[in-house]
Order: C-alpha cells, then structure tokens, then sequence
C-alpha cells in the first residue's frame, strides 16, 4: 500500500505519512515540525535536541496488543523532576490511534475516552480522590506537574509549542489505568492499563548497542568532581543519582558536570553480598546489579537493617532483591492500586485476585548507598512502608509526601539467587523466619491429609472386607452346669475339636444364666498334640435390681476373649470354674469359633496413618505462629 | 504423587494390617504355656491355672 506523501515546505523533501489521520507531523531532513493545514503542509516550528535515547522504542517499532497489531508513528517527551517518560503514539491496523507510554521502561497503553462525567478542573484535583469509571474505581495516585521536552513523528494533534503540562495519573486495582491531560482548555481522559513488555511482542526495536552505548562511552568517562575516582552509569537516560564509592558523593546524573547533591558520612563500609556490576538471570531475563542501599527500621530502640540491590535490564526496566537475614525477595513494582479490605480482624489488600493481610508496619531510613539509582536517592531519607502477605509473597506500600509507591515480592532462598548470579561460595544460612517465607509443610500438610483420607478409605474398605467374608465357623458349642456347693472336682476338659485352615484367631464365648452372681472361668486351651496352650481367665457377674432411682443392672451374663494367631490343629478347653461358695448353681454355653474379625488392628492402624498428617500440620502451626510472633499483631507486642 | 514416602508408608501399614488380620494377629496377649503334660485330658484338676487360685466379689451396686 503506497503511504500518502507531501514536499517539506521548508526544505522540499518529500515526507511520508505512516497514518493518514496524522495532523502534525516531523520532516526527518531538516527536523520542521509540520501541521497539515487542509492539503497543505505548514512549518510551525523545529524539533529540539532530545536528550540521549533510553528508551528501546523508536518511530517505526511494531507490536502486538491485544491481538491487534499496531506501528510507533509518533513521540512525545516530557521531563519532571524525577525523570522522564515517552509517550508514543501508536497506531493499529484498523486505523484505531492509541498511545504507549514507557516510563522508565514501565509500560501502558491507552486511549483517549469520553469522560463518562465532567472530569475535575485542575485546581480540585488531589491525591486518592477517586472515581468510578466502567466498574472500576479509579484513584488518583500521582500528580506530576511536567514540562513539554519535544515531540517527533506523526501526531493525531497540533502539539508542539507547550510548557508545563499537568497530569493527574489514576489507577484500579486490576491494573488498569488513566491519565487526566490538563494541556488543553478542556481536560481530556486516556484510559487503559498497564502492560508488559513481553506481552507487547515489539519488533523494530532500537538496536540494545544504541540505547546503551553512547551512554557508556560517556559515562566511562565520568570522574567524580569531589574525589575524582571514576564513575560508571549502566542505566544511562534512567538514572538520576550516582554515588561515588569512594568519597561516598551522591551526584546528580542528568547534570553534565555530575553535581554533587550531598556527602553521607559511611560509619563503616558495607560490601555488598552481590557486588555492583553482577550479571544474572531471573525469570528469564537478565539483570545487572547497578544499585544498592541499606535501609534501618527501629526495632524496640535497636536498629534492624536490610539490604535492597537494583537490578536493570534495558528493555524490562527495574527490579530489586532485598535481603535480610539470608531471606531474600524478588521485587517489581506494581502498576496497579490494590484495593484495601479487612481480612477478618487484620487489615489486607486485594491485588489482581489475590488477599493480602498486613503483616507490619515500619519507619524506613535509607542508612546506606551505593552505585546509581533512577530516583534522586538521600541517605536519612526516611519512608513508612507497610507490608501485606500472601506467602509466598509480599505486597509493600512505600509512602512518601508525594505518593504511595506499591511492589510486589516473591520470596527466594540464598541458594537461589547465587546461582541466578552464578556467585561463588555459599549464601549466609537464613536465619529466624521471614514475613512472607513459605512454611516446609504448609503445602503438604493439606496434600497430605488427602492422601491419608484415601489410605483411611483403603482401610474401611479391608475392615468391611474382612467383616463380610470372615469365615467365623464355629468348632465347638457345648452347655455345661456347675454346682459351687458340690463337692466334686470343678475343674474338667471339654472333647476335642479342630481348628482347621490358615492360622487364625479364635473366640471362646461364655454365655451364663447369672444373676445377682459372679463365676471367673480359668481357661487354657490347649493343643492336644503339642502340648502346647493358651491360659487365661474370664470374670462374668451380672447384677440387677430396683431402688430409688428405678431399676438397675451391672454387668453381663456373657463376656468372650480372642486368642490370637491359634496354629491349625485339634485343641480341647479345660475350664475350671469358680463361684462362692454358697453361690446358685448356673448353666453356662462354651461357643468356641475361628477366624473371628476384630476391629482393633483396623483402628491401630488408622492412628499410625494419622500421625505423620497430624505431625506435619503441628510443624506448619508452629511455623506460623513463630512468624507472625514477629508482626504487628503478635500478642508479644 | 506429592509424598510418595507417606504413601510407602501408608501402603506398608494396609499391607500389614491386612496380613495381621488375615493370620488373626492382635496386641492383646494371653498366657501361653509350652509342654503341658498329656495327662491333664485325664486329671484336668491336677493343672493349675496361672489365673487361677483366687477368689473375685464383685458386689451389686
């Protein structure tokens, strides 16, 4: 398709429009800023030096959103006092234009939306105001007051000679996102949401050795002005402090002549475990540790320090590790507003789904820097941060006058990140518990007890199977009486029987007529061929009557016992019965039966199914009581 | 399998319990004496009982 063309009025050259909708655009040779002015082309101004590119994205980057494919056609830059950012304009293959920004390689893409209500003037504006926009409620997190740097490419607006511009930044808890653009009369609403940059899919991307290089080579080149020691800054065009670890000077990076901002006075100098420069992969990206700094919380009058490391990738932007104890987190920050609710009595925070509890809340002083940083970083700068957790991750609110800056962690093992940066030696052991470090067995407790249901089921099963076809044949029954006043010899021995089949148990039953009585049975079962026998007593006393309270009765008539594990073979019962010696005579029934199912085994062995589940849920309880002794809702505090 | 040593375990005890059964294995235990002579069939009072030799009462309520 042949791109719409029109001759630079200023120099002649022919210019290309990548969207025909384009109202202002740029001619590349002599760098007129052009507006379309019905079929004519109008200089209107010229395009200023831009600072050095740091961004990977440049006019003529494809991508990818939302299964629509879209061009870079345009570029706005703007600069505040904490950096800058680019708006790129972005146009879709169905002519839909849209806009990306990249804010220190923090990336959104929105569009520009009818206001569903009259949107505020600028003078009522203010941080956390909200509004409820498409179901979402969207919160005024910043407001940046920025000042017009240029603009390249092709524009759907005149837009070229403005100053200062404000911007009120929203966000949702889902990650969605608005701007409110005061550089008009009316102001105007873009909406979208934040998005990654692997997820863009960009192709035509500034070549890594461009946004790097000429950086480098002028940074290489950097001296500190206080000591003179030489300097190195990674993030060229992202960093804006950079500290000299030599003299310790804090120095402005965007300033050529690198300004020194402060001097911090080091009480003794900390090496970090991961030393600047580090190179490693984490999460599949790679990362170079450019940052460091030890931040010291107040514990009970004692100071308690952790260390953050800075992590950049060019096209990924900013991470962190933080390190306390030899516990380790990955760390990103959050392009979302997470929703603040109450988790039962504890407060919480809801992000993309996820319930987080508030875990602690502290005073933060930044005590110790090293390296460069893309904020202008003070030593005795002090934050309240507020932690949530959702192990294995933690949710951090970093507030400042200015705003709530929120990130999200996910715990790592020393081990871990030494060999994400191939470090040698061994991490520091990890020690105490970490907020947000996963319990040992919290996941298998639970995995556990469903394995145990199934062998617990198992069991059932075997006991209602051995219940239904346990044979129970009876090998000898016979009824006997006894006369405790006779004279006669109590003692006698039954006829033989056979207990045939595998070894088994056997149940000898006695079923009485006592009443008001007691009879003790001394039996032994014995095998007639080897002598061998099983000797054993049995009491039966049954005791039954009326009284105040009504009737009563004690005991029972019967009563059996099992011998176990009884070898196949032919046995006889000698039984000696005993009575008072005044007692009635009774009658008595001899019930011997083999292979009789008993429950008691079934129930051992559930208890020794039970006990590794039940230990390993004690151990998962002990670990979380131990890690939220150390919060603010321990009852030690 | 999250925790195949448990479920090592757990099958260990069902195949035991299951074998126990089947022999009529129990914890409870009864006295068992070796050799008792032949003639006890004949003079069954000349056998004395372990559990024998003593009296119980065991009064009404």
């Amino acid at each position: 398709m042949t791109q719409p063309a029109a001759n630079c009025p200023n120099c002649g050259a022919l210019v290309h429009f990548r969207w025909s909708g384009a109202v202002q655009t740029t001619c590349e040779y002599c760098r007129s800023i052009l507006v379309r002015r019905d079929v004519n082309l109008e200089k209107v101004g010229e395009v200023g030096d831009l600072p050095r590119e740091a961004s990977p994205i440049q006019i003529g980057t494809e991508g990818t959103y939302r299964n629509k494919a879209f061009q870079v056609v345009g570029r706005i830059l703007y600069e505040y006092e904490e950096g800058g950012w680019n708006e790129w304009h972005i146009i879709f293959n169905d002519g839909v234009s849209g806009w990306l920004s990249d804010a220190q390689l923090e990336y959104a893409i929105s569009f520009q939306s009818a206001p569903p209500e009259p949107l505020p003037p600028a003078g009522e504006i203010a941080r956390a105001r909200r509004f409820l926009w498409n179901g979402a409620w969207y919160e005024i997190t910043s407001i940046t007051r920025a000042h017009y740097r240029g603009v390249a490419g092709e524009l759907p607006f005149e837009y070229w000679d403005k100053k200062d511009v404000l911007f009120a930044d929203l966000r949702t808890a889902d990650a969605r996102f608005g701007t409110i653009d005061y550089s008009e009369p009316a102001p105007l609403l873009f909406l979208g949401e934040a998005v990654e940059f692997d997820d863009l899919k960009l192709r035509n991307l500034r070549p890594l050795e461009e946004t790097t290089s000429a950086g480098r080579a002028a940074a290489s080149a950097l001296s500190c002005p206080s000591c003179g020691a030489p300097l190195t800054i990674n993030a060229v065009g992202h960093t804006l402090s950079v500290v000299c670890s030599s003299c310790h000077s804090i120095l402005d990076a965007t300033d050529p002549n690198l300004q020194v901002l402060e001097k911090f006075e080091a009480k003794q100098l900390i090496q970090p475990l991961i030393p600047l420069g580090t190179r490693g992969k984490l999460y599949s990206a790679d990362y170079e540790v450019i940052g460091f700094q030890v931040r010291t919380t107040d514990v009970e009058g004692l100071p308690d320090s952790w260390a953050e490391y800075l992590l950049f990738n060019p096209y990924k932007g900013f991470r962190y590790l933080t390190e306390y104890n030899g516990h380790w987190n990955y760390v990103q920050t959050v392009p979302a507003n997470p929703e603040r609710i109450q988790v039962g009595k504890k407060p919480g925070a809801k992000l993309m789904g996820r319930t987080y509890v508030l875990f602690d809340t502290e005073l933060a002083t930044t005590s110790y820097v090293l390296g460069e940083f893309p904020w202008r970083v003070h030593v005795g700068e002090k934050n309240g941060i507020k932690d949530f957790i959702a192990v294995p991750r933690i949710l951090s609110a970093e507030i400042t006058a200015q705003e709530t800056v929120w990130s999200l962690g996910e715990y790592m093992t020393g081990a871990q990140v030494w060999q994400a940066f191939q470090l040698p030696g061994h991490p520091p052991p990890a020690r105490g518990i970490f907020a947000n470090q996963p319990a040992p067995f919290a996941g298998q407790a639970s995995s556990m007890w469903r394995v145990c249901l199934n062998l617990l089921s198992v069991i059932v099963l075997l006991a209602i199977m051995f219940y239904a076809f346990a044979s129970q044949d009876t090998v000898f029954q016979r009824q006997y009486g006894f006369a405790p006043r006779s004279a006669a010899e109590a003692s006698f021995v039954t006829d033989t029987f056979e207990v045939k089949g595998h070894p088994s148990n056997v149940e000898i039953s006695i079923h009485s007529d006592l009443n008001n009585n007691w009879a003790y049975f001394n039996l032994a079962l014995i095998n007639e061929a080897t002598g061998q026998g099983y000797d054993f007593g049995r009491e039966v006393s049954y005791y039954a009557g009326r009284d105040s309270d009504g009737a009563w009765s004690e005991g029972g008539r019967n009563d059996s016992v099992i011998v176990p594990s009884v070898a196949p073979g032919k046995y006889y019962l000698r039984v000696e019965p005993e009575m008072a010696k005044n007692a009635q005579s009774m009658l008595y029934t001899l019930e011997i039966k083999r292979s009789v199912p008993s429950a008691g085994l079934f129930w051992i062995a559930a208890a020794l199914l039970l006990i590794p589940p039940i230990l390993t849920t004690w151990r998962a309880a002990s670990f979380e009581g131990k890690r939220w002794a150390q919060s603010d809702f321990s009852e030690a505090k | 399998m999250r925790h195949p040593i448990y479920a090592v375990y757990g099958l260990l005890v069902l195949a035991f319990v299951g074998f126990a059964e089947f022999q009529g294995m129990s914890l409870t235990r009864v006295n068992e004496v070796r050799n008792i002579p032949k003639t006890v069939r004949d003079n069954p009072g000349a056998y004395r009982s372990h559990y024998g030799g003593y009296y119980r009462y065991f009064g009404g309520k």
